[in-house]
């Protein structure tokens, strides 16, 4: 985290640069869906929703305009393409929410804990 | 400067997102697909009758479903022509579409035309009203895999 004037904690740029790959990586598996194994492409799908879940700690912390705008757009993905799974054959239906919202979620926890002992440790 | 870049992330995410909504109908499909030719199907059946299914359309065709004892027929309109596709049933067919009820199908994986002798496997999605049809070679090889969709 980088501070400002005001001592809030801004996140780094890099946070930001991964957040453009990950919407290009987006883009480019739904365009080529067609062209990638099948088997390939759900792991394309849920690996973005891990990405999201680890950056979402730092954008949420503190809570920014910006970073809940960049949070929507996950969230709305991952609503659509679970309310989609209804087109999945019987039995696939929500697997694509628990992979999907469930990688973000694990990711995310994962991220605060792994925040919380850092501090634990550097004693802050 | 910064602001700018944060800003400029901010729409390429939201541009990105909706681009992956208006694709996610074709790529479920893909994948539902896939998962069909793996899954149990529902029902199943031998096709007794093959007929102008060349080419085989990707685009949505509106048809005819029909039961005829213990065969189904589908059939649709390819221009001057009627496609046909008939399957001798080999499990009930309690809970599939109705007689002469109007279908709509697609091939989601067109490898070659089906042909007489070939098994069909039905699977159902879990939209009610929708199936996927995956047709096998004598080996066991996936032939095709169609969607049908009951367009009451």
């Amino acid at each position: 985290m980088c501070g400002n004037s005001s001592g809030t904690p801004e996140p780094k740029a890099e946070v930001w640069v991964v957040w453009l790959v990950w919407s290009a990586a987006l883009v480019w598996l739904v365009a080529r869906a067609d062209a990638i194994s099948a088997w390939t492409t759900p792991w394309g799908v849920y690996a973005p929703a891990s990405v999201a879940g680890v950056l979402t700690v730092p954008l949420l912390n503190p809570p920014r305009v910006a970073g809940l705008l960049l949070l929507a757009p996950v969230w709305l993905f991952g609503a659509w393409f679970t309310l989609s799974s209804m087109f999945l054959p019987s039995g696939y239906f929500l697997s694509p929410f628990f992979a999907y919202m469930g990688g973000w979620m694990a990711t995310a926890i994962g991220m605060l804990v792994w925040q919380r002992l850092q501090a634990r440790r550097s004693g802050t | 400067m910064k602001s700018a870049f944060v800003w400029l992330t901010v729409a390429c995410v939201w541009g990105a997102t909706l681009y992956a909504i208006a694709r996610t109908q074709s790529f479920v499909r893909q994948q539902g697909a896939a998962l069909a030719v793996q899954a149990t199907p529902d029902y199943t059946g031998v096709l007794t009758r093959a007929e102008n299914l060349e080419p085989l359309s990707v685009e949505r065709m509106h048809g005819q479903l029909r039961h005829l004892g213990n065969r189904v027929r589908l059939e649709w309109k390819v221009g001057p022509r009627m496609a046909v596709l008939e399957w001798q049933t080999t499990s009930p067919t309690t809970g599939f579409i109705p007689d002469s009820e109007p279908v709509i199908v697609r091939a989601l994986q067109a490898n070659t035309p089906p042909q007489v002798g070939m098994r069909i496997e039905i699977v159902r999605m879990t939209y009610p009203l929708g199936y996927y049809c995956v047709i096998r070679d004598s080996g066991g090889n996936v032939v095709d895999v169609w969607e049908l969709l009951w367009n009451t």
